[in-house]
C-alpha cells in the first residue's frame, strides 16, 4: 500500500435502527444492523461483502453511500470525510459513488422509458441540454451491451439481465470513481449471471473502478474481487485477499460458509461443517464473539473434558435456554407421558421421564462422557423440568461458560507474516 | 476469471445516428463536470414556457381587473362580427385550468407508447368511448360554443314552445311560433328543445348550462386535486410528524360541514359560482389526499426511488419525478369520479335556490320548471337528462379509467 489515501475509506460505520413499542412510541431497543464496520477499497479495486441474509451486508452498503443517515463512524473518499452537513459536496459524492441494486425490475420507473431513467441522473447532476443527455445516454447503453434503441424501450419490454445492464448504464452514466453493487445478480439466472459480472470485470479495469460488491454468493465474490470481508451480524469476522481467505479461512463461519458452497464434482472430499439455526436477531445480538450461540468450533470450558459433539450440543442447549424460544413444559410432559404406561396423567410423569424428553427436545445425548459435566447438566435438566429456566441457564453458563460468550475477541493477523492483510476476529486465534 | 469478453455489442457503437448534430460518440467520461457545476443549468423549454404562460396569465389578470375594470375584457370586431367578452373571475379560474390540463397533456405527448397501451386498454370499454365522446361534445360547446353564441334572451312571446317534432296544446304557448295543427301546437327548428317560461331556448339554456357544470366540475376538481396531491404526496414521502400533522388535518377537514360554510358564505357575500367553486375546491381534497397518500407510501418504498436518491435527486424531484406520475392513475381516476358528486352537487344548489339566480345552470333550469311539470314538462326535462347523461358519462368514465390505469393488471406484460 502506498501512503496516499485510498480511493474509499470506512471506519467504524455503525447504523443502529430504533426499536419502538408501545403507545407512546418510546425507544426501547436498537437493532444494530451494521455495527462497526472497516472497509477499504482502491481504485480499480473490488471488495467482497460477503454473509448470510439478515447480517446487515445491504444496510452497510446503502449507508456507506449514505443512502441512509449512518449512526457512527466516518466515509472518506480520497480522503475527504462525506458528511451530510455541506450539500454540495454531498452531491459531488453521489456523483462520484454509484449504487447498483439487487432488483433490476424494481429499480426502473415502470412509467419512464430506459433511456429516460439512465438519463436521470445527469439531470440531477445539472444537465440541462436534453440531445447531449440522449447521445451519452446511446453511447453509454452499448458500452454495457444493450442497443441504443433499448432507450426508447419500456422496463416491462426488458428481460432481467438488459434490465440490469440499463441499471449499470444508469449507475456509470456519471463517470463515478466507485460503485457499490447490492447483490446485483441474485435476480438472474446462472447465464445472465455470468454475462453481468464479466461485464463488471471489463468496466472496472476499462475505467479503474473501484467495486464493492455484497453478496451472499461466495462464488460470485470469487469472480470478481480481490478481496473479500466476511460480515455477521453486522460486524465484520474476517476480511483478506480473496485467495487467501478462500484458501485458508481463519474464522469458522467463513469456514461454514465455504463448504456451503455447491462443488460439482461428487468425488471431492467435502468438510462437513454443520451450521445450524438462524442468524440471531441484530436487536439482541449474544454476548462476547456473536457467532459463539452457532458457531461449531466454539472453545470448550477447561474445567471438563468432553468431545466436540457432546460439548457443541450443550453450549446449543445453553444458548436456547438463554435466547430461544421459551419451553413449553406442557407439552414435552404430555409428550413423556404418551412414551410412558398410557395411564400416567402428563402431571404425574416422573421427573426422570421429563428429562428424557427435554434431553430428546434439545438433541443432547445420553451420556456427556465426563461424570462431573453430566452431573451439572442433569441438575439443570431438573431445574428446567422444575420450570426454573432462568436457574438452568445460570447453572450452565457458571459451569459451561466458555471465553467465546464472555470476551468479544481481537483481531488476529492469519497466516504467515506475507499476508498480513488477512485477519479474522475470533478466540480460537487467540494462543497463537 | 471466465468468459470475460462475450457481451455483445462492447465499445462504442458510431453507427446509430443521433438527434443533434455531432456524433453520438460522445463518452461519460468526457463529460466535464467542472464546468457544468459552474453553469449552474438553465432551463427546460418545457419549464420556460410554463413561466411564460403563467406571466401572462398574471399580466391578463391584472389588466383585466385593474386597466379594464368594467369594460368587457375582449371587444374586438372582424368584419362585421363582433367578439365581446367581459370575462368574470370564474372565467379566469378557467382559463388557469385549461391551461394547466393542455400543460398535462405534454408528458403524454412525450410517452405516445404508453399512452397508446393505456388507450387500447381503455377501448376494450364501449359505454366509455362513447362517453367520453360524449364528454368532449359537451365540454366543447360549453368552453368555445359559448363564446359564439348569443346568450339565452327573454322572449315572453315564445314561452312554453314545445320541442321540435312534439307538440302541445295549443292553449300552453302564449303564442305558437310554428304551425297549429288541429288545436295542437308544434315545435319548430328554431328551438330545437323547447322554450321555457321566460321564452328562453333550452338548446342555447343546455349549452351555457354546460359550460356552469364544466367550470365547477373541472375548476374545483383541479384545485382539488392539486392540493390533495401535494398534500398526500408530501406526507407520505416526509412522514414523521408532517404526515401526522397532515392527516389529522384532512380528518378534521372531513368532518367540517362544507354546506353550512356555503350557507354562511352566501348569506355574507351572496351565492356566487365562484364561492361555490372555491368552496368545493379547498374543502373537497381530504379523501384524494387519503388516496394519494396511501399510494405513494408504496411507491416511495420502490427501488427506483431509492435509485433517484442515491444519485443525488432531492426530495421534491422524487416526488414530482417519480411519486407523483405512479400515482397518478389514481389521481386521475379519483378526479373523473370527483367531478359529476360537484356537478351534481351544483346542480342541487341551484335546484333549491342557493346558487346565484341569473345564472343558465341546469340546476336553475331545472328548478324553474319545477312548477310546469304538468303542462310543460320539457323544461325540467332537457336539463335534467342532460345532467343525468353528463354524471353517467364521468362515472362510466371513470371506472374505465380506473380499470385502464390499474398497475396491478400490467403485471406479466
Amino acid at each position: 500500500m502506498t501512503d496516499a489515501s485510498p480511493l474509499f475509506e470506512v471506519r467504524d460505520l455503525t447504523k443502529h435502527y430504533p426499536v419502538r413499542t408501545g403507545l407512546l412510541n418510546r425507544e426501547t431497543g436498537q437493532v444494530r444492523a451494521v455495527d462497526g464496520i472497516d472497509l477499504t477499497v482502491e481504485r480499480g479495486e473490488a471488495v467482497g461483502l460477503v454473509g448470510e441474509s439478515g447480517c446487515g451486508k445491504s444496510t452497510a452498503a446503502r449507508t456507506m453511500l449514505r443512502v441512509e443517515e449512518p449512526t457512527g463512524g466516518t466515509i472518506r473518499l480520497d480522503g475527504d470525510p462525506v458528511t451530510s452537513d455541506d450539500r454540495s459536496r454531498l452531491k459531488r459524492f453521489r456523483r462520484r459513488a454509484q449504487l447498483l441494486f439487487q432488483d433490476p425490475t424494481g429499480s426502473f420507473d415502470p412509467r419512464r422509458s430506459i433511456g429516460d431513467s439512465v438519463a436521470e441522473p445527469l439531470a440531477i447532476h445539472g444537465m440541462t441540454d436534453r440531445a447531449r443527455r440522449r447521445r451519452l445516454v446511446t453511447s453509454t447503453l452499448s458500452r454495457v451491451g444493450l442497443d441504443p434503441s433499448d432507450a426508447d424501450r419500456y422496463p416491462h419490454e426488458l428481460s432481467g439481465g438488459e434490465k440490469q445492464r440499463a441499471a449499470l448504464a444508469r449507475a456509470l452514466i456519471l463517470d463515478p470513481d466507485l460503485l457499490v453493487a447490492d447483490e446485483p445478480v441474485s435476480a438472474l439466472d446462472a447465464s445472465v449471471t455470468a454475462d453481468v459480472l464479466a461485464l463488471l470485470n471489463r468496466l472496472r479495469r476499462e475505467l479503474d473502478l473501484g467495486i464493492v460488491l455484497v453478496s451472499h454468493d461466495l462464488a460470485v465474490v470469487r469472480e470478481v474481487c480481490d478481496r473479500v470481508a466476511v460480515m455477521y451480524l453486522g460486524e465484520i469476522v474476517e476480511s483478506g485477499p480473496v485467495e487467501s481467505v478462500f484458501e485458508s479461512p481463519g474464522h469458522p463461519y467463513t469456514e461454514a460458509l465455504l463448504a456451503s458452497i455447491p462443488v460439482p464434482d461428487p468425488t471431492v472430499e467435502r468438510r462437513d461443517v454443520d451450521l445450524v439455526g438462524e442468524v440471531p436477531s441484530a436487536a439482541d445480538p449474544p454476548s462476547g464473539c456473536r457467532f459463539h450461540t452457532r458457531c461449531p468450533a466454539v472453545i470448550p470450558p477447561e474445567t471438563y473434558d468432553l468431545d466436540g459433539v457432546a460439548w457443541r450440543r450443550v453450549h446449543r442447549f445453553h444458548s436456547r435456554l438463554e435466547r430461544g424460544p421459551s419451553v413449553d413444559l406442557d407439552a414435552i410432559r404430555a409428550y413423556a407421558a404418551s412414551d410412558s404406561a398410557p395411564e400416567t396423567a402428563p402431571a404425574d410423569v416422573p421427573t426422570h421421564a421429563v428429562q428424557t424428553a427435554l434431553r430428546r427436545e434439545f438433541d443432547l445425548p445420553s451420556e456427556l462422557g465426563d461424570d462431573g459435566a453430566e452431573a451439572v447438566l442433569d441438575r439443570a435438566l431438573a431445574r428446567l423440568a422444575a420450570g426454573e429456566r432462568e436457574a438452568a441457564a445460570r447453572l450452565l453458563a457458571d459451569e459451561f461458560g466458555t471465553v467465546c460468550a464472555s470476551e468479544a475477541p481481537a483481531t488476529h493477523p492469519v497466516g504467515g507474516d506475507d499476508r498480513q492483510q488477512h485477519t479474522a476476529v475470533c478466540h480460537l486465534l487467540d494462543e497463537e | 476469471m471466465i468468459g470475460a469478453e462475450d457481451s455483445p455489442g462492447t465499445g462504442t457503437d458510431d453507427s446509430q445516428p443521433a438527434d443533434g448534430g455531432e456524433p453520438p460518440s460522445e463518452r461519460f467520461e468526457d463529460v466535464d463536470w467542472a464546468s457544468i457545476d459552474a453553469d449552474g443549468g438553465g432551463r427546460s423549454p418545457l419549464r420556460l414556457a410554463a413561466l411564460v404562460a403563467a406571466g401572462s396569465y398574471g399580466l391578463a389578470v391584472a389588466s383585466d381587473r385593474l386597466v379594464a375594470g368594467g369594460d368587457p375584457t375582449i371587444d374586438v370586431a372582424f368584419g362585421g362580427v363582433a367578439f365581446v367578452w367581459d370575462a368574470t373571475a370564474v372565467d379566469w379560474l378557467f382559463v388557469a385550468t385549461l391551461s394547466v390540463l393542455v400543460f398535462a397533456l405534454v408528458p403524454l405527448a412525450r410517452n405516445r407508447r404508453l399512452v397508446a397501451y393505456y388507450w387500447r386498454r381503455f377501448r376494450r370499454h364501449r359505454p366509455a368511448v362513447l362517453s367520453l365522446a360524449y364528454l368532449l361534445v359537451i365540454f366543447l360547446l360549453g368552453t368555445v360554443g359559448t363564446l359564439f353564441l348569443d346568450p339565452p334572451a327573454l322572449d315572453v312571446a315564445a314561452a312554453y314552445q314545445p320541442p321540435v317534432f312534439l307538440s302541445v296544446d295549443a292553449s300552453i304557448p302564449t303564442e305558437c311560433v310554428g304551425p297549429v295543427v288541429e288545436g295542437r301546437c308544434q315545435g319548430t327548428w328554431r328551438y330545437p328543445l323547447g322554450t321555457t317560461a321566460d321564452g328562453k331556448g333550452l338548446l342555447a339554456l343546455a349549452i351555457f348550462g354546460m359550460r356552469v357544470s364544466m367550470q365547477v366540475g373541472l375548476i374545483a376538481t383541479l384545485i382539488s386535486i392539486t392540493i390533495a396531491t401535494a398534500v398526500g404526496a408530501t406526507a407520505a414521502y416526509a412522514g414523521g410528524w408532517i404526515d401526522e400533522a397532515l392527516m389529522r388535518y384532512v380528518d378534521i377537514q372531513q368532518t367540517f360541514p362544507t354546506f353550512f360554510l356555503f350557507l354562511f358564505l352566501a348569506y355574507l357575500y351572496g351565492g356566487s359560482l365562484f364561492v361555490l367553486i372555491v368552496i368545493f375546491g379547498v374543502t373537497g381534497w381530504g379523501g384524494i389526499a387519503r388516496i394519494v397518500r396511501s399510494e405513494a407510501l408504496q411507491r416511495s418504498e420502490e427501488t427506483y426511488v431509492a435509485a433517484a436518491r442515491s444519485a443525488g435527486a432531492s426530495g421534491p424531484f422524487v416526488v414530482w419525478r417519480h411519486v407523483v406520475p405512479n400515482v397518478s392513475n389514481s389521481i386521475v381516476t379519483a378526479a373523473t369520479l370527483n367531478i359529476p358528486v360537484l356537478i351534481l352537487s351544483e346542480a342541487a344548489l341551484s335546484f333549491i335556490g342557493l346558487g346565484n339566480v341569473t345564472l343558465p345552470s341546469w340546476g336553475q333550469t331545472i328548478a324553474a320548471g319545477r312548477g310546469d311539470l304538468a303542462t310543460a314538462w320539457w323544461v325540467s326535462t332537457v336539463p335534467g337528462l342532460f345532467l343525468f347523461a353528463t354524471i353517467l358519462a364521468f362515472n362510466f368514465l371513470g371506472d374505465a379509467l380506473r380499470d385502464a390505469l390499474d398497475p396491478r393488471q400490467e403485471v406479466g406484460r
